[in-house]
């Protein structure tokens, strides 16, 4: 868990401490439209999934994001 | 197949953007970080029939064309003079091109010099035509809302010109293409084609969440979506463009992808482990200038010994329509 929120803080280039899995995204100065892109990189090059339009959409708290953090 | 160019004549750089935003997150070095671009050229003025007349002109002088030798002209291009008369035919009587041309404009961006290629290849081998000038042309930052920092910050204005005659047909490998129209609504300009006329309700600005304004007559780019588009649709083509070609990946001398900014060619390239010296990133001068991007690249990678006469190059344009298309050049 500890190594996936690092993952998350490290593409978002935010505070590790900020990251927790409850936290609401919007809340985030850094989940603008650079900080969605950092986390797609993420899930593509980790976890191999590509997100789509509603899914991305759908994105809400640092949970959500964690959802998609499943090893293939 | 001979390359020329033409960029617009004003530049807009970091510094520039930098000045005008005053935003600590959008300071000059950020702009660069985010998108590996330092400037990008703009039009003024020009249209696209201009830049199109002047890089043409540009490859007439440069390799000495007789332009009585070219029989079709083909022109790309997401803003055209006029909706009619087709801004082809424009360029045909400003470059003194034979009656006897065919010309005709085709509407893609991103994957445009791709569709061109193909089509030109078609031509010749229909020997419908033997010399094509085949030009991408696009001044994307006319729709772009000076206060739109996700567009003005990419996109730059050019045009890029290339001659074709028969002995090409053979230099253009096999294509793989792909069309997803359900990704219209994140790369568009909503309003001024006949599905919504323009109006003083389509000229309201409005400011979304991340502070950049935009009005339905401006370009709207969904960023995220597209950058995820992108990573579901390049890396299967490009395996399929290499088995339609029977190539192996190592056998490709030199990538040379659709310019869209840095960071989504470096993932591009992470992904498909590409070493980096053969694959082509250069957006630090040009931005992304659309269909242009890829003539550019080839021309530039030319001048600097990156590519010669016999190499092995793989194209990839993707993007706005959803469209996209790949194939492999022997030069």
């Amino acid at each position: 868990m500890e190594e996936k929120l690092a993952l998350i803080a490290d593409a978002l280039d935010a505070d590790k401490e900020v990251i927790t899995p409850e936290k609401v995204l919007e809340e985030l100065e850094e989940w603008d439209s650079m900080g969605v892109i950092a986390v797609i990189s993420m899930l593509d090059k980790k976890y191999k999934i590509q997100l789509k339009a509603d899914q991305i959409k759908a994105l809400k708290t640092i949970n959500d994001i964690l959802e998609y953090m499943q090893e293939r | 197949m001979l390359f020329q160019f033409e960029l617009g004549a004003q530049s807009v750089t970091n510094d520039d953007l930098a000045a005008f935003y005053n935003e600590p997150k959008w300071s000059a070095s950020k702009i660069y970080c985010k998108t590996g671009i330092r400037s990008r050229p703009v039009v003024m003025d020009e249209l696209v029939s201009d830049l199109a007349v002047g890089a043409a002109e540009r490859l007439f002088e440069e390799y000495e064309i007789d332009r009585n030798s070219v029989d079709f002209l083909l022109l790309c291009t997401q803003s055209p003079d006029y909706f009619l008369p087709t801004t082809a035919c424009l360029v045909q009587h400003r470059l003194s091109l034979p009656k006897s041309t065919g010309a005709l404009d085709f509407n893609l961006g991103c994957s445009g010099f791709v569709y061109g290629l193909s089509l030109a290849q078609g031509l010749l081998s229909t020997r419908a035509a033997s010399k094509i000038l085949l030009i991408m042309s696009e001044t994307y930052t006319r729709h772009i809302h000076p206060m739109d920092k996700s567009t003005r910050t990419i996109f730059g204005d050019a045009a890029a010109a290339t001659l074709l005659h028969r002995e090409d047909i053979s230099r253009i490998g096999k294509f793989v293409l792909g069309t997803d129209g359900s990704g219209a609504p994140n790369l568009i300009v909503p309003s001024g084609g006949m599905a919504c006329p323009r109006s003083s309700e389509t000229a309201n600005e409005q400011t979304d969440e991340a502070g950049n304004v935009r009005s339905m007559d401006n370009i709207y780019m969904n960023g995220p979506e597209i950058f995820s588009f992108t990573l579901r649709a390049v890396p299967d083509m490009v395996r399929r463009t290499l088995e339609r070609n029977e190539l192996s990946a190592e056998e490709i001398d030199l990538y040379v992808f659709h310019q869209a900014n840095r960071f989504i060619l470096e993932n591009l390239r992470d992904r498909l482990e590409i070493p980096e010296e053969r694959f082509y990133i250069d957006v630090e001068e040009t931005g992304n200038t659309v269909s242009a991007t890829i003539p550019i690249a080839l021309r530039n990678a030319l001048d600097n010994g990156l590519i010669r006469e016999g190499s092995i190059v793989l194209i990839a344009g993707f993007g706005v329509g959803y469209s996209w298309g790949a194939t492999v050049l022997r030069l």
